[in-house]
This record gives structure tokens, sequence and C-alpha cells, in this order.
């Protein structure tokens, strides 16, 4: 049953990642920047506030791994991938909307990552910024 | 109301600083979801229902800090920022912060 689940999660797993970089790949030409400044070279004329979030779990089965390897610690490659896809699928929402107003650049971008109340590890990150054009 | 988390805003100059406006929410989760998005954890992946309902409350707790500078006189918001806790009860707090002020354009 164990395995089934963990089959199932790294299956969605690649297909999340594949998705990813489809569309990141779209959205390619708006520049994100965690700066102030807009690039050199823009004069914007217009800013806005955009926003994006994403709450991803990890399957049964890595839960379940990880739980042995908090008694020994060390890194835990579950928890780490579910993370960095969460933060990948927010600052993509927050692009491709950005991308739809027309936004040449994101600036001052801020990551945010919290712990919604449930047990399971599934926490959210919210990823927001000023585009400008 | 132009909402940026910048200090300025490109082609508009801030001519009056109101001060501090902020708006917060406190959700608690709805059961059906959370059954619904304990079964999903099983298999892992993104937690739609919990995407959205953060979400929804985020743009409540802006809703009311843009009322609040609204209510000030303000018409442009800078510095805006976020903050999410999770407090007692399996609810999460939805937190939004900013400067109200009045802008002219360039």
């Amino acid at each position: 049953m164990l395995v089934v689940l963990g089959g199932i999660g790294r299956m969605r797993e690649s297909q999340h990642l594949e998705s990813l970089a489809e569309r990141e790949d779209r959205v390619s030409a708006v520049m994100v920047l965690d700066t102030a400044s807009s690039p050199i070279g823009l004069d914007p004329v217009h800013a806005e506030l955009v926003i994006g979030n994403a709450v991803i779990g990890t399957d049964y089965l890595k839960q379940w791994f990880s739980k042995w390897r908090n008694l020994f610690g060390g890194e835990m490659r579950a928890y780490q991938k579910v993370l960095s896809r969460a933060r990948r699928e927010a600052q993509l929402r927050m692009v491709e909307d950005a991308f739809e107003l027309g936004a040449r650049a994101v600036v001052n971008v801020r990551f945010e990552t919290s712990q919604i109340a449930m047990r399971s590890a599934a926490p959210e990150v919210l990823c927001y910024g000023t585009f400008v054009r | 109301m132009l909402i940026v988390n910048t200090e300025t805003i490109p082609g508009q100059n801030i001519v009056e600083m109101k001060g501090l406006v902020s708006g917060n929410t406190i959700r608690a989760k709805h059961i059906g979801r959370d059954i619904g998005a304990g079964l999903k954890n099983l298999v892992g992946g993104e937690l739609k229902g919990y995407t959205e309902l953060l979400s929804e409350a985020r743009r409540e707790a802006m809703d009311r800090m843009i009322a609040e500078a609204t209510a000030m006189g303000a018409n442009a918001i800078v510095n805006v920022r976020f903050s999410t806790s999770a407090i007692a009860g399996g609810a999460a707090e939805l937190y939004s912060y900013g400067t109200a002020v009045v802008t002219e354009s360039v």
C-alpha cells in the first residue's frame, strides 16, 4: 500500500516538474528581481502588486521515511523537494499573472513559508512582488 | 487604489504619507476540505482546496487594508507586506499591512 502511494506520488511529482519547466519557459521574458529598483534600461510607467501561492504536500511513503529520518538527523530530501516545488509554483503563478498584465519585470520579490495547521507536512509558500511595465 | 510592495511608485510622486494601514482575517478550515486534503495528502501533490482558501482569505485581509486606506483619504498603499501564522484550533491568520499614501502623477 505504502509503495503504491509512493509510486503515485513520484508520478505526480514528475508531472508537476514537467509542467513547471514548460510554463516557466513561456514567461521567461519577464525578469524577476528581489531588488526594489527596476532593471537598468527599463523606465517603468506602471507598477502593481502581484501574488502567487501554493500548498503542496508530499506522499505518504515519503512522510513515513521522513519519520525515520527524523530519528537519526540529516537532510530531509522529501520535504526539501516539496518545498522547492511549492516555491517554484508560487513564483510561477505570480509571474504568469504579471505576464498577462504585460509586465516586463517583477521587482522586490519576497517569499514567505508557513505551516498551516495540519499534522502532515503541507506548507504554504507565498510569493509576492511588484510588476513593472 | 494603487498597491505596490516597493517604497516608490514609478510615474507617481508621493505627496503625503497617511500612515500604517493593515487588515487581517482568521480562517478556520472547512471539514469537507480537510478530509479531502487528508486524502490528497496520501499521494502527495497540490492541496488545491487549501491554496484557494488561503488566497481568498489573503484577498479579504487586503480588502480590509484597502478600506482603511480609503477611509484615510489615500489613493495608494506602498511597501505592502504579508504575514501568515497558524494559530490554535486549526485556524490560520492572514495579515497584510502597508503605508497609505497620497500620490500624484508626475
